[in-house]
């Protein structure tokens, strides 16, 4: 497309799929960081500056150090979550040769002989996020250890960027547009031309035809009459509206309890808890339910959307968790204790009050799960048959080389997580941001 | 010699108006308080003469150096214009230990070991925290942070420390005991201060000129206790003193030898002024301090004990005559019974009279029972 002919190397193989899981976790990396560094005050900054220190000393010896422990548990959890991740390199890495762990324990779960070693690998990849873990918690410190957020005057002051104002301004201007916007519209087109990038051959083929697009998978129509299709999208909202419905209600929850609590030890106890599932890779995860499901005790689970919902509300559960908790901490125990003085059931409390306050918190803690499990494939792809939800359809087409088909879905997953973001934001004035700490 | 100079400095954000033609001009080795209520421009003021905020217009001198000047273009940075500066959280640097948050900015002055070392211990030893120089600043107390936070302002010598509201976080007792350590401070340093504090008492009992600003306008530049007896206007007169002034509303009428009879709340009294008063309006406010009514065993005017406020030290009345309701103080130990009748006399020749409508002192005198001259 658009005339350049990007060499092999640098579409199919390790390096595409390093810059493009290090795309996707820049925003990951913006919020925790930028939200630490948001909460920093600038008399920390100004105080060196009057002592005389330059730019970019400071920034060495007094920023950096502060945010350090920010920067440094989102490099290891970028870390944890790429080493497992399976979707890039499912559709980057196969075909240029290049094998991840998580790759190989697809095939080998799935190849029916060897789903022993499948299992070992999905316990490699466990330990290698508890190693990280353990490196995190070692490198913050205790006596180090310190918030941000400090006492009542937080000014805020603005850099004056002078002419990098525009050099900045273009460069994510065009990184924007480069990563956000042109994939979209590539999507867009691909799924509407015969042959790859050649608009001359456009037609709506694969968007209405009757007839099977490709020989192996059945049903395979085009993709607005594809029934496939369209059960697959109808079980994915479900899905995704039920997890965000679990995973934010107990959110809330665990939010509220420890909140509550705060400062004690059975408080942190909690909170690091329901963290726990975030560290967890994703296929790992996948794994342990894959096996549950297999038991004969629990075969009515075996491929069922019932598992989906509770793998994904428990995956999901750290995020509604902690903004539940974010929330939660900003509301003073007062508040409370006012209405409970006035004799006030908990259930009104909750709901007439707390929830009323922190309304775009919470709503957000409710729609970071929900549109995480529309686009999630790594965590389902064990434990999910092709033609259950949206992105396991996409993956089958994938497999099968179906360009034009697999791009219309992925264009149809897109839009309507944007659409929900939308939808959301327009109506509560809410935004995932909010969520997870970077208010 | 580092005296600061103000020249119709100007801030606005927008339409909003932080800072209004202010000139002010700070003589060398004083000690000057910006005093006002929150929002009123004194902690943008304080940061404009740092550096750290820029006016939109105007000119500041410090010492012989324009460090600012709209029109010629000036603006030395903060680290240019060799001040010293306290913020009201101390900003102290989390993951520096006390010691290091000290000899940071020596360090940055290329200050040899020696010389950092010996100048850090005496900071340490003058402002008693030397057992917690290789603690983190949240090992240790809020007041132990602000000794601190001093220590490391001081450092560098700077001839100029600017503070913001540096003890509003400490506690009562501790607040006290700061204010007089840092008056001292000011004498052995031997350099220009300026304080923002929104405490009126904090400004008048540290300050050897107080600056009372009101929306971003100058209200009173003064010594505290000029600003004490002769308010500029209502305004000055309300936020300075505590119990505050009485305010009575009365009708002025001119009577000869330029006395004026002031009629309250059915009380018929005369004041008589120290110089001769120009009477614009016959709307009046008297303003009485409450050390000013002393309560007598006889007098005409008879008011009634609404609450009493016993201290030990001194004990505040608040008692009506009429429907009025005014504040006395008197000292010792002493109550009165809610509701019994007290007789009350004015004392003194700096009973205040204010014009209405525009809230200007119109001149300081006495204030004599109409029946008893």
């Amino acid at each position: 497309m658009f005339g350049i002919v990007s060499p092999a190397w640098l579409v199919y193989g390790g390096i595409p799929c390093a810059i493009c899981l290090g795309i996707h976790y820049a925003p990951f990396a913006y919020i925790l960081i930028g939200g630490t560094l948001r909460n920093m005050d600038a008399n920390l900054e100004e105080a060196a500056t009057i002592l005389k220190a330059s730019r970019w000393k400071i920034l060495r010896k007094i920023t950096l150090p502060i945010v350090r422990p920010a920067l440094l548990s989102t490099v290891l959890l970028v870390f944890a979550s790429s080493i497992s991740s399976y979707t890039v390199p499912l559709f980057l890495g196969v075909r240029g040769d290049f094998w991840t762990l998580s790759l190989k324990m697809k095939s080998l779960l799935g190849s029916g002989q060897k789903v022993g070693e499948g299992y070992v690998i999905a316990v490699v990849l466990l330990l290698f996020s508890v190693a990280i873990l353990l490196v995190n918690q070692l490198s913050i410190g205790k006596r180090k250890s310190f918030t941000t957020i400090s006492g009542k005057s937080s000014q805020v002051t603005y850099v004056n960027l002078g002419k990098a104002k525009w050099f900045i301004f273009i460069l994510t201007g065009a990184y924007c547009v480069f990563f956000a916007i042109v994939p979209l519209i590539s999507f867009a087109i691909e799924s509407v031309v015969q042959e790859s990038g050649d608009l001359s051959t456009f037609t709506m083929y694969y968007w209405i035809t009757g007839e099977e697009t490709s020989e192996y998978i059945q049903g395979s129509v085009g993709l607005l009459r594809n029934a496939t299709v369209w059960k697959a999208f109808l079980n994915s909202f479900l899905m995704s509206a039920a997890v965000a419905f679990l995973a934010g209600t107990f959110g809330i929850l665990i939010g509220y309890s420890i909140a509550k609590k705060r400062k004690t030890g059975l408080a942190n106890y909690v909170s690091s808890l329901s963290f726990f599932p975030y560290l967890i890779p994703s296929m790992s995860f996948g794994a342990i339910y894959l096996a549950v499901s297999c038991q004969q005790a629990f075969s009515f689970l075996y491929e069922s959307l019932f598992l989906l919902i509770l793998v994904g509300s428990i995956k999901f559960l750290p995020f509604a968790s902690k903004s539940g908790t974010n929330a939660m901490l900003q509301v003073g125990g007062e508040i409370e204790e006012a209405a409970i003085i006035q004799g006030i059931h908990w259930y009104k409390r909750m709901t007439k009050i707390l929830f009323l306050i922190q309304k775009s918190s919470f709503i957000s803690g409710y729609l970071l799960p929900f549109i995480s499990c529309m686009r999630e494939l790594s965590l389902f792809v064990l434990i999910a048959s092709p033609g259950l939800i949206l992105t396991a359809v996409l993956a089958n087409y994938q497999t099968y080389d179906l360009t034009q088909m697999s791009n219309g879905i992925n264009l149809i997953i897109i839009l309507m997580v944007l659409l929900s973001n939308m939808i959301v934001n327009k109506v509560t004035g809410a935004s995932i941001d909010k969520g997870i700490g970077g208010n | 010699m580092p005296e600061i100079k103000l020249e119709h400095i100007t801030k606005r954000w927008g339409k909003f108006v932080g800072v209004k033609d202010m000139n002010l001009y700070i003589k060398d080795r004083g000690f000057i308080t910006l005093l006002g209520p929150s929002g009123c421009g004194k902690t943008t003021t304080l940061r404009m003469i740092a550096g750290l905020e820029t006016p939109t217009e105007g000119r500041i001198t410090i010492g012989d150096t324009v460090v600012f000047d709209s029109v010629e273009g000036i603006n030395v940075p903060p680290a240019k214009r060799n001040v010293g500066f306290l913020f009201q959280n101390y900003a102290l640097w989390p993951h520096m230990t006390v010691y290091d948050n000290i000899a940071f900015g020596l360090r940055n002055l290329k200050w040899n070991k020696e010389d950092i070392d010996k100048r850090v211990k005496e900071l340490l030893e003058m402002l008693k925290i030397s057992q917690f120089a290789h603690r983190f600043p949240n090992e240790i107390s809020g007041g132990q942070q602000q000794r601190v936070a001093i220590a490391r302002t001081l450092a560098p010598r700077p001839k100029v420390l600017f503070m913001d509201e540096p003890l509003s976080n400490l506690d009562a007792k501790l607040r006290l005991e700061m204010r007089s350590e840092l008056k001292r401070l000011h004498l052995d340093t031997n350099s220009t201060f300026v304080y923002v504090t929104h405490d009126q008492l904090e400004a008048m009992t540290l300050a050897t000129e107080v600056c009372l600003i009101k929306e971003g306008v100058i209200q009173q530049y003064d010594p505290p206790l000029k600003l004490y007896t002769y308010p500029n206007n209502l305004f000055v007169a309300d936020f300075v003193g505590n119990p505050s002034m009485n305010f009575v509303d009365s009708k002025a009428k001119k009577l000869k030898n330029s006395e004026i009879e002031v009629d309250f709340a059915g009380v018929k009294t005369i004041f008589i002024p120290n110089e001769p008063i120009d009477l614009k309006n016959e709307d009046v406010v008297l303003g009485i301090r409450p050390e000013f009514i002393k309560i007598v065993d006889d007098s005409n005017i008879v008011g009634k004990v609404y609450a009493t406020l016993p201290a030990g030290m001194e004990t505040t009345i608040k008692f009506k005559i009429n429907d009025q309701i005014m504040t006395s103080v008197v000292f010792g130990i002493i109550d009165y019974e809610l509701d019994s009748n007290i007789s009350i006399d004015f004392l003194g020749k700096n009973i205040c009279l204010f014009d209405k409508v525009t809230g200007e002192n119109l001149g300081l005198g006495r204030l004599v029972n109409y029946s008893k001259k």
